[in-house]
């Protein structure tokens, strides 16, 4: 059986191709404004690697803030089922998943069958996001990709104490004007992150195995300050960006054999 | 031009002859054009089930309801103006007292209908923040629409308010803001607030003694001012005429409990508004029930539904918001049934004690609610009407700005599921303000909620 999932997040499109629950290909592009289009063109490019055509697809299920743009999708399921599922399948120990990507993040509890039990997201504010690190890296003149490597130099820490990514932007100038060093910047950017992320975990709780998911968990510096701050070590599947839409074509699946 | 729209609202053609020239002034006052009464008509196509005799009829008691607050002092009417929350028969009574007075909740009409019927409320909000509640600063849309109606001169300065501090100190302080502003006089109504923990259901008497003693000094003010003595039979009356009416809502509260629900939580919120506040046209807003509850039996007995039969089942906790019925409308359409809000299937429960002063039955009335004396206490109701209601979860639309329903709430998620085994999802919000969250931002987290509850289901039905 062939499906895809199809993740049309707010900064990136994900597509995975399932053979037989297999991934047998995936593709990321960047989400740009016009979502049909990215959603039909990461899809294309990941059939690309596989010889397949859409109309090969068994099914297909979309997920992410684009969910309902995406024509060809058999069906919409919410992105946070779908991150559940993608963990589980990646990690079988999977309890606690934190996921953060471009504008969101989650933290989501699932059972032994990658069921949602409960979960938690942010919901007015971008601090604790990927866009958060964005803006960030741009008020140090900084790649975003290498905001994790050059945290992990840090000695100590610089504090950020604010929780609003415009105004902790404004403060890490004010870091920056009094000469603090770069590496003690970052690594306080991540801290606050993670601080972040945890707090609003709180309210459901963490269970280990605590999975990191999303596109800033390819970030080693926000992944040391989780686990420094969970004080336990945290699973990171080697492709995070994808899991959404692998979920989404796991759902696929089951919903293809049903019918 | 204004005819469609009142046809629309469950006007009859006498009354709309009859109200029109009232309309016109009021829309005026209101700065309410033409173009704002189309796309008010499209919006109640759209959010109210039309359709249905019973919300077109409650809806023209609305629109009275506004023609009458803002007409008040043209009207050469004494003008006492009511807070939230308190229990409407106190204010009631002293609405009977007289003809020439106009008692009312200002908010709370202009919430329903320049916010629910309109969606013209951001001005008025934005004019109470400029007069001193500002943006940001977690004050309540309801004390800011009251400020802001009286910045705009959409609403006169009242004779009078008697203001409930009894739950919500933010309530009685805007109202002292617009004493110091406008000059309008205040009478402050509070309590005591020590409540044990363990309190509730057990009413403390001296809680009890003191709430009475309040109202009955408001009402000596209230006759001072007004120039009308609020006597005990007018306070027996309003309690039955109150009584009347409840009946007749918890008969559709009850029709809720069938699967697939017949009712919209955003249609039943025109009937649940009625149990919080006084209105002119009691025996219409009875009628108007009696009504709905028919045609809803009928929908019962072809099967027809607003949400899929065998959906989740939740409870709304706190109220479905006011200014924005559509968040509502979107949680509905997602897939779950919410056959019961907090706030007013409490509000409805007819008084269970009735004493010789019937002053005292009214304040007995408001502890007999654990959300008014205590966090235990409000527990222990939500777990009951979880159980009661036999319900899969519970949706908390979290009034944040709110002393008194905005703290607790994972509290009571911790309780909800310790004691139940069932989810709630918090979801962070402002009854009466729409403008700091939309449908859209709330959409993945309701969706997830949605299905997470359907998969527990399926499982348990295979088991």
């Amino acid at each position: 059986m062939l499906t895809a999932g199809v993740d049309v997040g707010a900064v990136s499109a994900k597509t995975v191709i399932l053979k037989d629950k297999e991934i047998i290909s995936y593709y990321i592009l960047p989400t740009g404004s016009d979502v049909t289009q990215i959603g039909e063109n990461v899809t294309s490019n990941a059939l690309m690697r596989t010889g397949f055509s859409l109309n090969d697809l068994d099914y297909i299920i979309a997920t992410g803030y684009g969910q309902n743009s995406i024509p060809f999708a058999n069906e919409a399921i919410s992105e946070i089922i779908c991150h559940a599922k993608g963990a589980i399948f990646l990690i079988p120990t999977a309890r606690t998943i934190i996921d953060i990507g471009g504008q969101d993040s989650k933290v989501i509890r699932v059972n032994e069958d990658g069921n949602v039990i409960d979960f938690a997201m942010n919901d007015k504010c971008a601090a604790g996001t990927g866009r958060f690190l964005e803006v960030m890296a741009r008020a140090l003149d900084l790649e975003l990709t290498d905001l994790g490597s050059v945290s992990l130099n840090s000695k100590n820490p610089c504090k950020i104490s604010s929780v609003c990514t415009v105004f902790a932007e404004s403060e890490v100038v004010s870091l920056r004007a009094e000469k603090k060093a770069r590496e003690d910047i970052i690594a306080g950017i991540h801290k606050s992150i993670a601080n972040r992320i945890i707090t609003m975990g709180l309210q459901i709780g963490y269970e280990n195995q605590i999975v990191f998911t999303g596109g800033v968990a390819k970030n080693k510096g926000v992944q040391k300050a989780l686990e420094q701050e969970l004080g336990t070590k945290i699973a990171i599947p080697s492709e995070p960006q994808i899991v959404g839409a692998l979920g989404a074509a796991l759902l696929a699946s089951l919903s293809k054999t049903k019918t | 031009m204004y005819t469609s729209f009142l046809e629309l609202c469950g006007f009859t053609p006498n009354e709309i002859r009859k109200e029109l020239p009232r309309v016109k002034k009021a829309f005026g006052i209101l700065k309410i054009e033409p173009e704002d009464v189309k796309l008010a008509e499209k919006r109640i196509q759209e959010i109210f089930d039309i359709k249905l005799e019973g919300i077109r009829k409650i809806l023209s008691i609305w629109i009275k309801e506004l023609l009458a607050l803002v007409l008040a002092k043209e009207e050469k009417k004494k003008i006492v103006y009511a807070i939230m929350p308190s229990p409407a028969e106190s204010y009631t009574a002293a609405m009977l007292a007289s003809e020439d007075l106009y008692v009312g909740y200002p908010d709370y009409v202009l919430q329903m209908t320049m916010g629910a019927l309109f969606n013209k409320l951001d001005p008025i909000l934005e004019a109470g923040e400029k007069m001193g509640m500002g943006p940001g600063g977690a004050h309540c849309g309801l004390n800011k629409t009251r400020l802001g109606a009286h910045a705009l001169g959409i609403i006169s300065r009242g004779d009078l308010s008697l203001a409930w501090g009894v739950a919500c100190d933010e309530g009685p302080k805007t109202d002292e803001l617009i004493h110091e502003i406008f000059g309008m006089p205040v009478q402050y109504i509070n309590r005591s607030q020590d409540s044990d923990l363990k309190e509730f259901p057990r009413i403390n008497p001296r809680a009890l003694e003191y709430l009475t003693g309040e109202i009955r000094r408001a009402y000596k003010r209230f006759g001072e001012v007004a120039g009308v003595k609020v006597t005990p039979d007018l306070v027996m009356k309003a309690i039955k005429l109150r009584t009347e009416f409840l009946e007749n809502y918890n008969l559709i509260s009850e029709i809720m409990r069938t699967d697939p629900i017949p009712l919209s939580q955003a249609d039943f919120l025109l009937f649940h508004m009625i149990t919080s506040v006084c209105i002119r046209d009691n025996q219409g807003a009875i009628d108007a029930a009696r009504i709905l509850y028919k045609e809803l039996k009928q929908r019962v007995e072809k099967g027809i539904g607003v949400v899929k039969k065998g959906a989740p089942r939740v409870l709304w906790g706190n109220h479905t918001p006011v200014a924005d019925p559509s968040i509502t409308k979107m949680v509905e359409n997602l897939g779950l049934a919410v056959p019961v809000s907090e706030i007013h299937y409490l509000i409805s429960r007819i008084p269970t004690k009735v004493f010789d002063d019937p002053i005292k039955t009214v304040a007995n009335r408001f502890f007999e609610m654990g959300i008014t004396t205590s966090v235990t206490g409000r527990i222990s109701d939500i777990i009951n009407i979880c159980k009661d209601w036999n319900l899969d979860g519970v949706f908390w639309f979290n009034h944040f700005p709110c002393r008194l329903i905005g703290t607790d709430a994972m509290m009571i998620k911790k309780a909800v599921k310790d004691q139940l085994g069932i989810p709630m999802l918090i979801l962070e919000g402002e009854m009466y303000d729409t403008r700091i969250y939309n449908a859209q931002q709330m959409r993945t987290r309701v969706e997830t909620f949605a299905q997470m509850l359907k998969m527990t289901k399926a499982t348990k039905g295979k088991e």
